[in-house]
């Protein structure tokens, strides 16, 4: 059994067993999805050590609530779900003392080494901007992007209408072209 | 940092924000039902190609981001794992005949699944998902149903292979347990590709 290899098993199988009491298989999906919760609350929090203190308490959180997910293979928008939560619970908290500092030193995630400089540049530039963002652009774009909600729910988990997230995505688009046009 | 608009904008990107929005809610939509205006404008169409590009590198950015930011070291998970507790898993509890009429034993519901899962991933080519135990499992004489959804390495010929399965659960429930098992139910929901390479996994990130 010491080649039981559980990472050839799909999300709704890992759940499953999870629910059942398999710690094995929760670490499994720990491993599959920690770095986009991490990506995920990054772009919320702005900021590196808050994103990771709520990826740690998003699956901590997760493990306590399998049972009520209904479809088990949907874990992974479950996940970005109690991600951007538990993100806005951690920014309420710390505010309003705080803001970008942390976020500003961080350096732009990179590709590989073996991406083409040509998409590397553009890469950076896309993250140079979303670094610059204001905080309703930066937040309503990760909430689009990277947890792929409707205008509806990102209004509704930012507090603001859904023509602000319009226009706020409108703005953070525009000048994430602008940037990528500098590059060019 | 500002919202307002940069006055060093070209001008061909100073479009406003009600046209950037409608334009990436006609991307969103798939470019259906088609747009004559937004195809057929030289600069609309342009902006279009932007949109989409932009996309692309997002995507490719966040599938960076995420193989960059991926569990940084062995600590994390365990930091993780161990603040996860056992709780609230264990489930119904099953009763065993004591040696002493004065005792009374038992053993859990999810310690009996857990048994089921091990005997049933012990055997090749078949891992196990969810574990039922359908039936009164608290009466020692009620007949109780083993019922599983499991994953079976690509290749493996199913029949074969579920009743290999089926005999290992069965083995497992009546050397350990006093329970009545009168139909052990396999579901078959996924097959996985199994790695014959004595290499660990590949993974897309090794290339450090």
């Amino acid at each position: 059994m010491s080649d039981l290899d559980l990472r050839a098993l799909p999300d709704g199988l890992l759940v499953d067993r999870a629910t059942d009491g398999d710690r094995r298989a929760f670490e499994v999906l720990l491993l599959r999805y920690t770095g986009i919760t991490r990506a995920y609350a990054r772009r919320l929090t702005g900021s590196a050590a808050d994103a990771d203190d709520v990826v740690q308490e998003t699956f901590i959180t997760a493990w306590g609530s399998l049972d009520q997910l209904a479809d088990p293979s949907a874990v992974k928008p479950w996940l970005m779900r109690i991600t951007a939560r538990k993100s806005f619970d951690r920014i309420r908290a710390r505010r309003p003392e705080r803001s970008l500092e942390d976020w500003e030193g961080q350096a732009p995630a990179g590709a590989g080494p073996e991406a083409r400089a040509e998409v590397n540049s553009q890469l950076e530039a896309v993250a140079r901007v979303l670094g610059e963002l204001p905080e309703l652009q930066r937040q309503s774009w990760a909430l689009r992007e990277i947890g792929e909600m409707s205008y509806r729910e990102i209004a509704e988990e930012l507090g603001v209408t859904e023509p602000t997230v319009r226009g706020a995505l409108a703005r953070a688009r525009t000048a994430l072209l602008r940037g990528l046009e500098q590059w060019r | 940092m500002s919202d307002t608009q940069d006055p060093t904008t070209p001008p061909d990107t100073a479009l406003s924000d009600e046209l950037i929005a409608e334009l990436e809610d006609y991307l969103a939509a798939g470019r259906e039902p088609r747009n004559q205006r937004f195809e057929e404008d030289p600069e609309l169409s342009r902006v279009l190609g932007s949109l989409e590009n932009l996309h692309r590198v997002t995507a490719e950015l966040l599938d960076a981001e995420a193989r960059d930011l991926a569990a940084p070291d062995p600590g994390w998970v365990q930091k993780i794992m161990t603040n996860i507790v056992q709780e609230a898993r264990s489930g119904r509890s099953i009763p065993l005949t004591a040696v002493s009429e004065a005792d009374t034993l038992s053993v859990t519901e999810g310690a009996v699944r857990t048994l089921v899962r091990d005997a049933g991933d012990a055997v090749p080519g078949i891992l196990i998902g969810r574990c039922r135990l359908d039936g009164d499992v608290t009466d020692p004489a009620a007949a109780i149903a083993v019922r599983l959804t499991v994953s079976v390495a690509a290749g493996q010929r199913i029949p074969e292979v579920t009743a290999r399965l089926r005999a290992a659960v069965i083995a497992a429930l009546e050397r350990h347990t006093e329970l009545t098992v009168s139909d052990v139910d396999i579901s078959v929901v996924d097959l996985y590709e199994h790695r014959t390479d004595a290499s660990p996994a590949p993974e897309p990130e090794e290339n450090r």
